[in-house]
């Protein structure tokens, strides 16, 4: 393992302390989208202050939520199903 | 004066192919980039123009079309075809390193070509180079794979074959223009659209994409990664701009590819989804078709190129030394292999728009020109997309199989991955990076005026990337349990056509033939005995009743002279037959035409 | 060049005289070596033919009186329909010697001579301008096909060639009809000169149908094919390729020497039908090699189909059509004979012809499967090779003349690839391997299959002087064709001008590509 890889290592103990960071990071973007917007607004809701996060977020949760538990478990077979493999 | 000047980047690739098999040595690995340093050479000194007309059965053949839209996919060939090179250049299989070598030729040549003839030849040389890629995997799974991949993309090659040949009938000639987008459009241009869209991985023609990529070789997916598709997104940016089907089509693609990769176990047909769902952006680029979304279109190519090799690389890397791409099976890595994280952390940055990467200066291009162009449904699907894109590619990939929340495994076996794989997975993060932070150098060759340029660094545009990717990327964090993947198969419409394939061997090819041997058995039986019977009958008949009457005759005869003994032989008989036979026929002709 | 050299006699004759030579010799090998050198003499004394015209009619024509009372005349010649086949035939006997060096071990001379005489007849056939030499040599050819498959063939060798003889044989028997019925109406024995003359609808007619339905076995068509694959399978590797290569072509050169010539009006009036049957025979012919394992068979089942390209060239009467048709039937002596070679060299390491006994030589014979793979492109007309020449410009007919003929045949190209991908892939990779002990090609089989290899490309890559060849024979029949007979007329290519143009969409025409390269 070199020195990078012992790098990450040590980075894994560390893992409060970066979970904290990225909080603080995301709250400090949607505060200076209290002062920038977009100058021409795409779906017009797109001016409002927070659009962007609450999107990103909102179509995560919902994509994840819908393909994995609702989607998956009715398409999803053997790996062998076929007989490729 | 300006002198012209234009090597066909193919050229080299094709000798490449044609000598490697006689190559003795140790040393001749290292010829495998010189046809990628001579390609990057020719493009960068070709001059624009129609080049090398040929002659061939009557036709006139335009090889070297250049003009800034295929230069740009030219110069991103090259430099790809390089990285690639450098990639793959430990393999000691000579048959891939054959196979990549026509492949690569293929996609130079379908973007230098000027007629439709001179691109079916190359397309059909890029889908024979490809399939072999495949095949030289060399298991079960990757020869079947390979196979269904054939037939499928000669299929989409006849479709294409139709399609000219019909615009050939109707138009008279062979060139490869703009087709403008009609309601009414004549049937051979829907059918050279569908032989491209099959190209293109256009839903739902998409499924060879996921079936085939992941099962070619670790370096063989890179290659074909690149080119297949891209050559489809010329072609169309060339031919199709503006068909508004393709930009429902693209935006279709987009979200599809995403919602399967969030699904997806094996990293590979992860990154195979997501490919399906890029060219759907360039797709839908085109389909709008306002010179920003064209621009767009190529600069997303162009930046999908690298930062897709990039990821498939990475993911390559990982098969290869650990012998499997299923994240299942993956994680705890990040510290083994840290190299290839960060490398793989590059493309996957780049390809959710991150900025200081080059997708940050290229996707948001084509969204911002959708949405100048009020196609509002087209910028917000592609803005799903690239929530769907991040969680994917851009966390879910690496996260599994770098962490996954399993300790550094020190245990697990790891075949060393060699310098020059980490070679070309540099030169590409460089690529992305360069381009990220200096755009110009990659808008320069962008092909479509503009009134006003795009200019992706604005405060907004990187806040806007930063808040979509950062909350994104919590979602993912609080549903990091639900998303992790499992083993399984997640059925696409490849059902269909395997249905079709299965069924037509079993319900029409392997009854025809049992049929044909059955027929072949009525004949023996009954053609065959019954000739026979008539041959009996006829010898019987021959020797009873004429001998009998030549006996009965010839006796009498004999009363008279004694010319009845010379006339009892076989002989007569044959010749009388054989007379009568033929003057009944005369007869019955001679009556006819009277 | 060579005015008074009787070219062709000598090309019949020759190997006549070298069976008759081979008949005190008592050693095998020397059987093998004055046969082979027999073959390349015959290809030497064809060297006057290098100087063959293509723009002026019948050359090389010899005629002498045969038999004065029923004006039958020994009258031969030459012409772009006919050049290419006899090079065909001359190039298969050499190659067909190679191939049986090992393969034949008993009865050695009595083989070649078999050969020999084959080779003498086909030649005959092609090149005779007189009916009754064209039909003597048409039988001529049968009994040493029979004897072929008869005498040194697979277990199942008297049905298989029987089979072939009396089908044929009920075939020929209406061309004889035919061929009295012109000398009856036409009052001469001599193609070239019924050429010129016309017959009425009703005599034409019947005429077509008995000529059509000979030649249609022979080529061979749907329904009449089956006994093809029972020839194939059961003939030995050299009687597969010559039957392959040579016999095959003789019905479709019977189509264009006899039936569009001397019958045009009934081939206009039978064009659909007979169209209709070859669309039938390359989708059949392909459905029924997809079910194949036996491998021969599988190849015999494609020759139906490619020759089904063939006919279906020929009666679109259209010049990429008859253009195509006459290149395939090189193009398909070429391919399958190697083809057919090739599965007897494996025949001879494994003594099976089922796929399931030849699995997994990739590994151990790579040269063999490099030229199988090379000659299964061709054989599914892969672009660079000469199949895809013959059946583009087949396609490009078919689209000329009728969008669904056109699309009817592109699934049989689909087929083509499939079936040969799928038997080829489990030569290849099949696995358990059965090919660990074996040798992989030595020289003789190198050399055997490097000329067809050759041809493959060049025909493939550079057609251009083998169109040179037939262009001007093909203009010459399909004119006078036209002239004498109703022949629909594909649909005029558009005038520009009156295409209906579309405009650009208003962004491409001023956001032109600039060809300037902004440095």
């Amino acid at each position: 393992m070199n020195g990078l890889g012992a790098f990450l290592e040590r980075q894994r103990e560390l893992r409060g302390a970066w979970l904290k960071a990225l909080y603080g990071a995301l709250a400090a973007l949607v505060l200076l989208n209290l002062f920038v917007g977009p100058h021409e607004p795409h779906f017009g809701l797109d001016a409002y202050p927070g659009f962007w996060a609450l999107f990103g977020l909102v179509v995560g949760v919902l994509m994840v939520v819908i393909m994995k538990r609702m989607v998956q478990p009715v398409i999803v077979r053997r790996e062998d199903h076929y007989g490729d493999v | 004066m300006e002198t012209s000047s234009f090597i066909h980047p193919a050229i080299g690739f094709l000798a490449l192919a044609a000598v490697l098999p006689f190559l003795r040595g140790k040393w001749w690995n290292w010829l495998l980039p010189a046809p990628a340093v001579l390609a990057v050479f020719a493009v960068f000194t070709m001059t624009t123009g129609d080049h090398l007309t040929l002659h061939w059965l009557g036709q006139t053949l335009l090889l070297g079309r250049v003009d800034k839209l295929s230069l740009v996919f030219a110069q991103v060939f090259a430099v790809m075809s390089l990285a690639g090179m450098l990639y793959a250049m430990h393999v000691e299989d000579r048959g891939q390193h054959i196979a990549a070598a026509l492949y690569v030729s293929g996609g130079f040549g379908c973007v230098f070509a000027g007629d439709y003839l001179t691109l079916f030849v190359f397309w059909e040389l890029m889908s024979i180079g490809s399939t072999f890629l495949v095949l030289l995997n060399r298991t079960r799974e990757s020869v079947l794979a390979g196979f269904r991949y054939f037939l499928y993309h000669t299929a989409g090659g006849l479709l294409l074959l139709a399609g000219l040949l019909l615009r050939y009938k109707a138009l008279g000639t062979w060139e490869f223009t703009a087709m403008a987008p009609a309601a009414n459009a004549p049937l051979y241009e829907w059918l050279i659209l569908a032989g491209f869209c099959v190209n293109a991985a256009v839903v739902p023609l998409h499924a060879w994409l996921p079936d085939a990529y992941p099962r070619g070789t670790v370096t063989g997916s890179v290659f074909m990664c690149a080119y297949t598709t891209k050559t489809a997104v010329y072609v169309l940016a060339r031919g199709f701009a503006g068909w508004e089907i393709l930009a429902a089509a693209g935006t279709v693609m987009a979200v599809y590819g995403v919602l399967y990769a969030c699904i997806e176990n094996n990293a590979r047909r992860i990154l195979s989804y997501h490919i399906v769902s890029q060219v759907g952006y360039m797709v839908a680029g085109i389909g709008v078709g306002t010179a920003m979304t064209l621009n767009g279109a190529v600069a997303h190519a162009y930046a999908h190129i690298l930062y897709k090799g990039l990821l498939f690389m990475g993911a390559g890397c990982l098969l290869y030394a650990a012998g499997t791409a299923k994240l299942d099976k993956l994680g705890g890595l990040a510290a083994r292999l840290p190299w290839v994280m960060v490398l793989y952390m590059v493309a996957a940055l780049s390809i959710s728009g991150m900025p200081v990467f080059n997708g940050f200066i290229s996707k948001t291009m084509t969204i911002n020109g959708a949405a100048e162009a009020h196609q509002t449904l087209v910028a917000l699907g592609l803005e799903i997309a690239a929530v769907g894109t991040f969680i994917s590619v851009g966390i879910k990939l690496p996260y599994f199989a770098f962490w996954g929340g399993k300790p550094t495994d020190h245990d697990r076996p790891l075949a060393p991955i060699p310098w020059n794989m980490y070679a070309g997975m540099t030169v590409l993060a460089v690529l992305c990076i360069l381009q990220g932070v200096a755009p110009s150098i990659l808008y320069a060759y962008l092909p479509f005026e503009v009134e006003h340029p795009y200019v992706p660094w604005t405060v907004w545009h990187v806040l806007q990337s930063l808040l979509l990717l950062g909350f994104s990327g919590l979602a993912f964090y609080l549903l990091r349990k639900v998303i992790t993947p499992h083993e399984g198969l997640n059925l696409d419409v490849d059902i269909a056509y395997r249905a079709v394939g299965t069924g037509a061997l079993r319900f029409v090819c392997r009854p025809l033939a049992f049929l044909d041997d059955r027929w072949t058995e009525a004949y023996r039986v009954g053609g065959l005995r019954g000739l026979m019977g008539i041959a009996l009958g006829s010898v019987w008949f021959d020797r009873k009743a004429i001998d009998g009457v030549v006996d009965g005759s010839a006796r009498t005869v004999r009363g008279i002279g004694g010319l009845g003994a010379r006339t009892q032989n076989g002989s007569l008989q044959d010749y009388l037959g054989l007379a009568a036979f033929f003057a009944l026929c005369v007869f019955g002709l001679v009556w006819y035409l009277g | 060049m060579y005015p008074d050299i009787p070219v062709l006699s000598i090309l019949i004759f020759l190997p006549l005289v070298a069976a008759a030579l081979l008949l005190p010799l008592r050693d095998d090998d020397t059987v093998r070596r004055v046969s082979l050198a027999a073959s390349l003499i015959g290809l030497g004394a064809a060297w006057p033919l290098i100087a063959f015209n293509p723009d002026a009619g019948f050359q090389f024509v010899e005629r002498a009186v045969w038999v004065a009372r029923w004006g039958l005349e020994y009258h031969l010649a030459v012409d772009g329909i006919s050049i290419l086949m006899v090079w065909l035939t001359l190039f298969t006997l050499p190659l067909c010697v190679l191939c049986s060096w090992t393969y034949i071990g008993k009865r050695v001379k009595e083989f070649h001579v078999c050969l020999l005489l084959m080779t003498s007849a086909c030649i005959g056939v092609f090149t005779a301008m007189d009916l009754v030499l064209f039909y003597v040599f048409w039988e001529a050819m049968l009994i040493p096909m029979y004897l072929l498959i008869a005498v040194w063939g697979g277990p199942e060798r008297r049905y298989a060639s029987i089979k072939f003889f009396l089908y044929t044989l009920a075939g020929s028997t209406l061309l004889l009809v035919a061929i009295v019925a012109f000398r009856i109406a036409g009052g001469t024995f001599s193609i070239p000169d019924l050429m010129t003359q016309t017959f009425g609808f009703r005599f034409q007619y019947w005429a077509f149908l008995a000529m059509a339905l000979a030649f249609a076995i022979k080529v061979p068509m749907f329904p009449f094919h089956t006994w093809l694959p029972a020839a194939h399978v059961q003939a030995p590797s050299a009687g597969s390729v010559i039957l392959a290569a040579v016999l095959l072509k003789m019905g479709t050169y019977g189509f264009l020497r006899f039936c569009l010539p001397l019958t045009p009006e009934a081939s206009v009036h039978f064009a659909p039908l007979m169209i209709a049957v070859s669309v039938v025979s390359i989708l059949y012919g392909g459905a029924v090699a997809l079910g194949q394992t036996d491998i021969k068979k599988l190849v015999a089942y494609s020759s139906v189909a490619h020759m089904g390209f063939v006919t279906l060239g020929i009666f679109l009467f259209q010049k990429s059509g008859v253009q195509g048709a006459l290149l395939q039937m090189l193009n398909h002596g070429i391919v399958t004979g190697a083809l057919f070679m090739m599965i007897g060299a494996l025949y001879e390491r494994s003594h099976s012809r089922d796929v399931a006994d030849n699995m997994g030589l990739g590994k151990y014979l790579p040269a063999f499967m490099f030229f199988w793979g090379l000659y299964a492109l061709a054989s599914f007309g892969f672009p660079g090779t000469n199949g895809f020449v013959g059946e583009i410009l087949v396609f490009v007919a078919a689209f000329q003349q009728s969008l669904t003929v056109g699309a009817l045949i592109v699934p049989g190209a689909l087929l083509a690839a499939a079936y040969m991908f799928r038997v080829s892939l489990r030569m290849a990779w099949g696995s358990p391997s059965t090919a660990k002990t074996w040798n992989d090609l030595n020289r003789r089989e190198w050399t055997y299959l490097l000329l067809p290899a050759v041809l493959v490309l060049w025909i493939g890559l550079a057609p251009a002087p083998f169109l040179r060849l037939i262009d001007p024979s093909i203009d010459r029949l399909l004119a006078d064709l036209r002239g004498r007979a109703p022949v629909k007329e594909a649909p005029l290519a558009l005038n520009h001008a009156d295409a209906p143009r579309h405009e650009p969409p208003a962004v491409l025409a001023s956001a032109a590509i600039t060809k300037e390269v902004r440095q």
